[in-house]
């Protein structure tokens, strides 16, 4: 009997009787977070992971059910770049509608919560450190904030403004003006600037330059919507009106944009100047993050294995894809590559690609050296047929002329204009072997015997599988130090840049120029213009304006963005608060240049024609302002659509 | 243990000693009635006996009952027994036993626990020349069996055969038939003849009223369950030779689902469920545990499955139903050795093979002319490019299937057991292991299994025993460093045009861009790396079972088992380079998996259980019998696992600590964060029932669980059955006319079970850390601040302190029958399980100004209905013996509620409204003919898009639903003309293809023949009531820029090939695909295909070599078998094995046919 009770009591020994109260280990409280810096560097980290940066990962496209709204995508081959005429891609066909897709709008209000669940815990916890330290994360919690709000007033106008954690039964609320949402962004945006260091905490957060840089292009967004919208729209039940601001708002917003860029001008910032090759200069300075980089306010960077993104995949020239194939998908237009200096051009400005005295095609050695004195910044961004990148020139060929040359090469019959709208664009009469596809490309045997492909390692292709469509690739962004190798899928870490001096000195030169225009007197507006532009384009390699006579159109500042900040994600905008997209992208089928081998004398001719898979662009009034999502109008009766 | 329970055990059951002496007479058989009670269980070895004047039969019952001897003796011989006076007090067995027996007029023996009563002045009336027979008698298995009786027929001459077995009788002559007969067993007669040895093997009867089952923390007879269980044996498992047990049960189980998704060497890639319920709770001995697929078969004693009520007793777990699994003991009194092997040859089962260059070519150029817009469009390939892959041309196509895959692989398993016993101690132990080869011809892919289990049981004082259950279960898998589903997505994608190796390079795999990576070098470890993942499995169980003296009947039972899941992995992912060769003759390169990361995890997971419990057996007035079981239980489960990513510089190293980091690749580690949780549980369960007539089962669990808030962390679990059985009245047993009815009985159950499974802590405030809904590829669980990764604390959905498991509720009702025993039987039910509480988020409801995510609530329900039926029939015709099994089961699910917003309009509503609705409706379209000619598609009355601008003869053709005159075929139902084709849709849709469930229907035929030494078994499985969807590579030629599979070239297409496709007078040949390009839709009926199926699942022809041949060589028992796995299909599935997993149909591992040699050997 005493063995059986000692067996029982060591089995009874083993029962701890379990306490059932367990808390999971991975789920912490505020005390964990808010008590040391490094809780609440992890706690930023969320918000910053959804701020809507419109990096190489957002997408027009994204599907209602993926609660980023556009950000954070994987399939970003469409990017904004797509709807300017800044660049095609062969999978993107008269799709003008590219604001209508993204939906953004519940995770917007995700960081709005967690944003204001920060800035009214923080105060709880701020006897652990100094008041210096309290406000700059209270600062940077507001510019947080305030840009998430500038994000949807871009988009859908005015949108319910909630500064407080909203609860679940509350929340069927109207939406503000227009005009509330942008002076709430002007006013956090300003309370950060107050708060911020001059300094970041860490490389990729706010300070106090980049609230303000950012207040440059939020009032410059408000002003021109004041200046230029015409559409308006009120909520009956409200009497606000959520689509428009009023005219006489314009002169404030553009004074908002224009002081808050010489904030960030009294700050450390001037434009990057490290390499004397200034087409090199102009491609480093969205890698370079060292300190040596003034001019970059604001990166977003990645990290292997933790937050990466797939560019280099997608806008890789064929002849060097990575191993999971693709290429090519990002192709500059000529409409974009004609806006620079340096180019040959007829008198009336328009390219030349014949020559003057006989009428017939120019040849050139080799199709770069058709941009031979392109503007530098032109060759920094983008990468013309026959440009060099790491290490191998960008083999790209339409096709090769097997013709006789003894009069020289007439323009070919479809050419300039009327276009035709088939695939191929060359008659058989033309005398071109053009190129098909890259596997089954027709070889052309040259006059020395030796074989040539008709198309390049590049492209173009009739088949729109592989190579580029414009005959360009983008090299802006483009890493050049990754082998073919490392061209993976979520393989690619070079940072996004979201704010630059640049972009600050366009946004003061634009603002300045709008006050002048409007009567304000305040400053020599037209001066400091032509100072900002000029420090651009001497930056450029650009030749530069001799007076302010230059800026009497506005157009000189706005295509001086579209050079300077081409392939940012930013022009989309530009052409949406200038309310001239709906003009600028009317039915159009944007121009390529196709390089043209001739087999008789081994130099190249290029052939300017529209875009042979013919995708027309359009861009409707209608789309001013996205649609606000069917799914929240649904559950909040409150919400008013976007339709006017 | 239980299966010792097959013969009638006194101590659980209602007999009693004339009912059973006259049970014993009717058949026939004169003398002698055994009364046996091999229980393992251990009894007092004192005896406290007072009795004046008692009948000694009731006396050697008491003894019985106090002692666990089993008494043999004829009742006849004890009538002549004189009455006792005896009272003794904690006095010896043996001593109180020849203190009844020595004045009587008989003698005795005892051997072990077994005593033996024989008339006496028999014994010295021998014959005068007498021939002496020796010999053995085993069971079909060969196990010896001790206790058999042995008489000479006509006589009262006899013996009972000792422990090993063995017998020795003197018969009179020659002319003496000899009678063996044992409880449990056919009786069988033999002719002496000029025999003088004679070894027997006797045969069990399957008896459904003395067969014993498992059920939820006991065992029951089958004839008094109230529940709807059913069980197998091991012998019944093990039929079937496969890699993994859960597919040995496919189709034995009525109710019971099981579909194989791969043949995978280690995958262990199945769906199973019982009655379309969700995943079963598996409880392995006693204790819920992983790893019933890995479990060595041969281990196996038998496997239970809790179908209704009957599983509430195991409460919040219980929901889906419970699996019971036990393994072997060794019995007292034996002693033996098996050996078991098993080699097996696997064949792929319905895979597709991939079209040659010329054929590719064909199709590419097809569908490169099949564009409206550009219908001259030049040829890719020209002429030119043909004749360099004619024959004698200058270029060879790559069969790329037979360039990656072999068509068959070995595998083998061995089993070497040993078990037996004392009265004091038994054991069984084992050694397996078991072998699996993969289909690539590099061999990557294979499986190693050891596994070893030591089930011993000893006692250790006098009432008491004590139990240690040891299972250590070892394996190692081997694939390739990529899934399977890549290389066979690249086999079918890499054009034949292309040589695996580049130029005359050799060894230097080739690259070709677009047209996915080459499948060669992914499916070689030496090129592209490998991954291997180890598991280690220990599950230990302790238990000590105490008679609590004084209160006969009454046991307490105290466990505690440990287990741990130990899992080990690497994933080396080696850099190599691809060579693509460029016009010029020289070879770009491009490398592959660069740089060479080593991923290695390391987790293990344990789990404790303890348990105490108090189980009262009894009979009183023989009449009520009662079953009590009091049992409380706690649980601890854990879980910690950590793992790391290193870039190495040296590709050839494939170790984690090779060298340094590459770059700013620094290791990634990952986990980390131990998981915790507990839960208590009380159960209680009483059985009643009144002469096994009237049955009463009452059972409930009080579960708490650390899972839930603690304002909800414990709830109530009952449950109800009852039966009645017919047979067991009067105007059954009475009625001649009904005297074939052996068993007769019905039965229902009502209870009550949850699940918790789907519960992630949504009660809890705070923020998780690391967060939780990130990925790198999207928006990342952090963010990078000068320079490095800074991982992020995640917002925590809003606070639902309500939640709680959902609750099901289960009715069952049941008839179980056998009739002319054994001719006929039967059993059949009805059930219905409804849910409620399942989670759901009220998302459509909230605005997502909110800015949080909304947590589950328990809102919505379901109801499961279905039927099953299984029929039995033995019969022995001359000296076959054969059985026959089948059973069908239906089941289907409807959705009750799901809370979804109010529908916008009608349309919508019928669409979209799932409420009172099947789960598994699936939309699409119906096929509608197809276009013969360009007059069909000139006279179409339906635009398919564009006014038919595009469409060719071959074209589908689907009807226009709504009648509108238009069809819009999209991949997602939802389009105007959808509208419900088939069924078993889940849900979900993998990649724009609509997956899957398993079948409404399944069955299963199990016939088992016996002929001399001979035996065979079939077993045909199927299922019906299920439909399939292609995608990918099997519903589109030249898929994703690749390859097309063979079927494809039976399409429709021009006669000639630079015809213009879209001119009228373009002549074409029809085909049974339309011209390349062309697909029909994925939810259409040219598409969805029903997947019903009958298979040969298993056929095992054996042959047992004659005993007093294998007996010189020492071996007790030879049996040798043939087996095949899968042998042949009758399905109306094209093209692929119906089983193959819906969701992913082409590129996916398939399954396999299966040839298997084996033996078992008992020494």
């Amino acid at each position: 009997m005493k063995k059986i009770f000692y067996l029982f009591t060591v089995l009874v020994i083993l029962a701890s009787c379990n306490k059932l109260n367990i808390q999971p280990n991975s789920i912490i409280q505020n005390n964990d977070i808010y008590s040391t810096p490094a809780g609440i560097q992890a706690y930023m980290a969320d918000l910053y992971s959804y701020l809507p940066i419109e990096d190489f990962k957002y997408s027009t496209q994204a599907s209602g059910s993926e609660g980023d709204g556009g950000f954070n995508q994987f399939s970003f081959i469409q990017n904004l770049n797509m709807f300017t005429g800044e660049e095609v891609n062969r999978e993107v066909n008269s799709e003008g509608n590219a604001s209508d897709n993204t939906r953004y709008w519940a995770s917007a209000y995700t960081l709005i919560r967690n944003a204001t669940i920060f800035i009214n815990t923080l105060p709880q916890y701020k006897s652990n450190y100094t008041t210096a330290q309290v406000n700059a994360w209270l600062g940077e919690a507001r510019f947080l904030r305030a840009y998430t709000y500038f994000a949807l007033v871009k988009r859908y106008g005015g949108v319910p403004l909630i500064t407080d954690v909203a609860e679940p039964d509350k929340l069927q609320l109207p939406r503000n003006s227009e005009q509330e949402i942008w002076d709430y962004v002007c006013n956090e945006l300003t309370e950060a600037i107050n708060l911020l260091p001059a300094t970041s905490e860490n490389r990729g957060r706010a300070n106090k330059y980049i609230a303000a840089g950012i207040l440059s292009r939020v009032g410059l967004y408000a002003g021109s919507i004041a200046k230029y919208n015409t559409i308006a729209k009120a909520d009956p039940a409200t009497g606000k009106r959520v689509l428009g601001i009023p005219n006489t708002e314009a002169v404030r917003y553009f004074k908002l944009s224009y002081n808050a860029a010489l904030t960030v001008a009294s700050g450390p910032y001037s434009l990057y100047r490290a390499v004397p090759d200034k087409a090199q200069n102009f491609y480093n300075l969205f890698f370079d993050v060292s300190a040596a980089n003034k001019e970059v306010l604001m990166f977003k960077e990645y990290s292997l294995s933790n937050v990466v993104h797939s560019f280099d995949v997608f806008a890789i020239p064929t002849q060097m894809q990575g191993p999971n194939g693709y290429s090519s998908y990002m192709n500059p237009t000529l409409d974009w590559v004609e806006l620079f200096e340096g180019l040959p051009r007829n008198p009336d400005g328009t390219l030349k690609t014949v020559d003057a005295s006989t009428g017939k095609f120019a040849y050139y050695d080799t199709p770069a050296d058709f941009f031979k004195n392109a503007e530098p910044r032109l060759l920094g961004s983008v990468l013309v047929p026959g440009a060099t990148f790491k290490n191998q020139a960008i083999d790209v060929r339409r096709g090769i002329y097997t013709g006789d040359i003894s009069n020289g090469i007439a323009p070919f019959s479809g050419s300039l204009p009327p276009y035709p709208v088939v695939t191929n664009p060359y008659p058989a009469s033309a005398g071109i072997s053009a190129a098909t596809n890259k596997n089954g490309d027709p070889a052309v045997t040259l006059p020395d015997g030796s074989k040539l492909q008709s198309g390049g390692a590049s492209g173009e292709f009739s088949s729109r599988d592989q190579g580029t469509i414009t005959g360009f690739h983008q090299r802006k962004f483009l890493n050049e130090s990754y082998t073919a190798s490392q061209v993976l899928i979520n393989g690619c870490t070079q940072p996004w840049v979201e704010l630059r001096y640049a972009e600050v000195e366009l946004n003061r030169a634009e603002a300045a120029l709008e006050l002048s225009a409007l009567g304000d007197g305040g400053a020599d507006y037209k001066q400091d213009a032509l100072t900002m532009i000029n420090d651009i384009r001497d930056r450029a390699g650009a030749t530069l304006l001799t007076d302010v006579g230059a800026l009497s159109d506005i157009n000189v500042v706005r295509n001086e963005r579209r050079k300077e900040l081409g392939f940012e994600n930013k022009i989309f905008w530009d052409i949406k608060r200038w309310r001239t997209a709906d003009i600028e992208i009317n039915n159009r089928v944007w121009f390529v240049l196709n390089p043209i081998y001739v087999a008789a004398n081994g130099k190249y001719i290029m052939d300017k024609r529209k875009y042979e898979g013919n995708s027309i662009f359009t861009f409707n009034v209608n789309q001013y302002y996205e649609a606000i999502p069917t799914v929240e109008i649904g559950k909040d009766p409150k919400l008013i659509d976007n339709s006017y | 243990m239980y299966k010792n329970f097959t013969v009638i055990s006194c101590r659980l059951s209602s007999c009693n000693f004339s009912k059973i002496a006259l049970v014993m007479k009717l058949t026939g058989i004169i003398l002698m009635t055994v009364i046996l009670q091999v229980s393992a269980s251990t009894y007092a070895q004192k005896i406290t006996l007072h009795v004046k004047n008692a009948a000694l039969q009731d006396i050697l019952l008491d003894i019985q009952q106090q002692s666990g001897y089993d008494f043999l003796y004829s009742s006849d011989l004890l009538k002549s027994a004189k009455p006792i006076t005896l009272s003794v007090t904690d006095a010896a067995v043996k001593e109180v036993i020849e203190e009844c027996l020595k004045d009587q007029p008989f003698s005795y023996f005892i051997n072990k626990q077994i005593v033996t009563i024989k008339p006496k002045d028999r014994l010295v009336q021998a014959p005068a020349v007498p021939i002496n027979i020796t010999g053995s008698v085993t069971d079909t298995k060969g196990e010896p069996l001790p206790g058999v009786n042995v008489l000479e027929k006509g006589t009262q001459n006899g013996t009972v055969t000792t422990a090993n077995g063995n017998y020795s009788l003197k018969v009179t002559d020659a002319n003496a038939v000899l009678v063996f007969s044992f409880v449990g067993f056919t009786t069988q007669e033999i002719k002496v003849g000029a025999q003088t040895a004679i070894n027997v093997q006797l045969k069990e009867t399957v008896n459904a009223l003395t067969e014993m089952v498992v059920v939820g923390y006991g065992v029951q007879k089958k004839v008094s369950l109230t529940g709807a269980v059913s069980s197998i044996t091991g012998a019944q498992v093990t039929t079937t030779r496969n890699e993994s047990v859960l597919n040995m049960l496919t189709g034995k189980l009525p109710g019971v689902r099981v579909v194989q998704n791969s043949a995978e060497p280690g995958a262990f890639s199945n769906s199973f469920d019982i009655r379309g319920m969700g995943s079963p709770l598996v409880v392995i001995d006693g204790v819920p545990r992983p790893g019933i697929e890995r479990l060595d078969p041969n281990d196996i004693e038998s496997i239970s499955v809790l179908k209704d009520a009957s599983a509430a007793v195991y409460g919040v777990q219980a929901a889906n139903g419970v699996i019971l699994v036990t393994t072997k003991k060794g019995k007292a009194g034996t002693s033996q050795i098996t050996y078991t092997v098993d080699a097996g040859l696997q064949h792929q089962s319905g895979l597709q093979t991939v079209l040659d260059a010329t054929d590719y070519m064909t199709l590419i150029n097809e569908k490169t002319r099949h564009n409206v817009n550009n219908p001259t469009t030049p040829l890719i390939y020209s002429p030119e490019n043909f004749a360099d892959f004619a024959p004698g041309g200058s270029k060879q196509s790559t069969d790329w299937y037979h360039a990656v895959f072999r068509q068959t692989a070995p595998q083998s398993e061995h089993n070497l057991s040993a078990s037996g016993g004392t009265d004091k101690v038994t054991y069984f132990m084992s050694l397996g292991y078991l072998t699996q080869q993969g289909f690539y011809l590099s061999g990557a892919s294979n499986y190693h299994k050891y596994n070893m289990r030591s089930n011993v049981s000893a006692q250790v004082a006098k009432g008491l025993t004590a139990d240690l259950q040891l299972a250590y279960i070892s394996d190692t898998r081997n694939q390739p460093s990529t899934d399977p589903s890549n290389i066979f997505g690249d086999v079918f994608r890499n054009p034949p045009i292309y040589s695996p190796y580049a130029g005359d390079a050799g060894n230097h795999y080739s690259y070709f861009g677009d047209n996915g990576v080459n499948a060669v070098a992914y499916s070689d470890p030496d090129a592209s790396g490998y991954r291997t993942s180890n598991q280690k499995l220990l599950q230990t169980t302790f238990a000590l079972n105490y008679n609590v003296p004084f209160i006969p009947g009454l046991k307490a039972k105290g466990l505690y088992s440990y287990n741990n899941t130990f899992i080990d992995s690497k994933n080396y992912n080696r850099q190599f380079d691809t060579y693509q060769a460029k016009p010029d003759g020289t070879y770009s390169i491009v490398s592959q998996q660069s740089p060479t990361s080593i991923v290695r995890n390391y987790s293990n997971a344990p789990t404790t259980l303890l348990q105490y419990s108090l189980n009262y057996v009894r009979t009183f007035n023989q009449v009520h019998n009662i079953d009590v079981l009091a049992l409380y239980e706690e649980g601890t489960s854990q879980g910690d696992g950590f793992g790391g990513t290193r870039y190495v510089a040296i590709s050839t190293l494939d170790q984690f600590g090779a060298g340094g980091n590459v770059g700013a690749r620094l290791q990634t580690p990952s986990g980390g964060f131990p998981s915790s949780s507990a839960t208590r549980s009380m159960v209680g369960k009483i059985h009643y029932d009144f002469k096994s007539k009237y049955l009463v089962d009452l059972g409930g669990r009080r579960d708490g669980s650390s899972r839930f808030a603690p304002s909800n962390q414990y709830g109530f679990f009952p449950a109800a059955s009852a039966a009645w059985r017919l047979s067991e009245e009067n105007f059954i047993k009475n009625a001649k006319s009904l005297s074939f009815i052996d068993n007769l009985k019905i039965r229902a159950s009502y209870g009550s079970t949850g699940d918790a499974s789907a519960l992630n802590y949504q009660f809890i405030s705070g923020y998780d850390y690391p967060g939780q809904n990130g990925n790198q590829q999207t928006r990342a669980q952090g963010y990078v601040f000068d320079g490095n990764y800074i991982t992020d604390v995640g917002f925590r959905v809003i606070p639902n302190v309500d939640i709680t498991w959902y609750k099901a509720k289960t009715l069952d009702f049941g008839v179980d029958a056998e009739f002319w025993h054994g001719l006929f039987g039967f059993t059949f039910d009805y059930f219905n399980r409804n849910r409620t509480g399942l989670l759901g988020t009220q998302v459509l409801s909230v605005p997502g100004t909110l800015g949080a995510s909304l947590p589950q609530v328990n809102i919505n329900s379901d109801q499961t209905r279905g039927l099953e039926l299984e029929l039995t029939h033995r019969n022995t015709i001359g000296k076959v013996h054969y059985e026959l099994t089948g059973n069908i089961s239906y089941t289907r699910t409807k959705n009750l509620h799901v809370d979804r917003a109010v529908a916008g309009n009608s349309y919508d509503n019928w669409l979209n409204n799932v409420n009172n609705r099947y789960n598994d409706v699936w939309f699409g379209y119906t096929g509608d003919g197809r276009f013969n000619n360009f007059g069909d598609i000139y006279n179409a009355t339906v635009n398919y898009g564009g006014g038919n601008r595009a469409t060719l003869p071959g074209d589908y053709k689907y009807l226009d639903w709504n009648g509108d005159g238009t069809i819009n075929i999209g991949t997602t139902a939802g389009q105007s003309d959808a509208h419900p084709v088939a069924a078993t849709y889940n849900g979900t849709n993998v990649g724009g293809t609509s997956t899957a469930n398993p079948p409404l229907i399944n069955f299963g035929l199990n016939m088992a023949v016996q002929y001399a030494s001979f035996d065979m078994n079939a077993l045909f499985q199927g299922a019906a009531a299920k439909w399939i969807a292609f995608n990918d590579f099997s519903l589109n030629p030249l898929q994703f820029n690749g390859n097309a599979l063979s079927y494809f070239l039976d399409r429709w297409h021009p006669a000639d090939p630079n015809a213009n496709f879209y001119d009228p007078h373009t002549v074409y040949i029809a085909g049974t695909h339309a011209v390349t390009g062309t697909s029909p839709d994925v939810n259409s009926t040219y598409n969805i295909q029903n997947a019903s199926y009958v298979r040969l699942k298993t056929l095992e022809l054996g042959y047992t070599l004659p005993g007093n041949l294998t007996k010189k060589a020492g071996i007790q028992r030879l049996r040798i078998y043939l087996s095949g796995y899968n042998l042949f299909t009758v399905t109306g599935v094209k093209y692929f094995d119906p089983e193959h997993p819906s969701s992913n149909y082409t590129n996916s591992y398939p399954l396999s046919k299966t040839y298997n040699i084996g033996a078992n050997v008992t020494f």
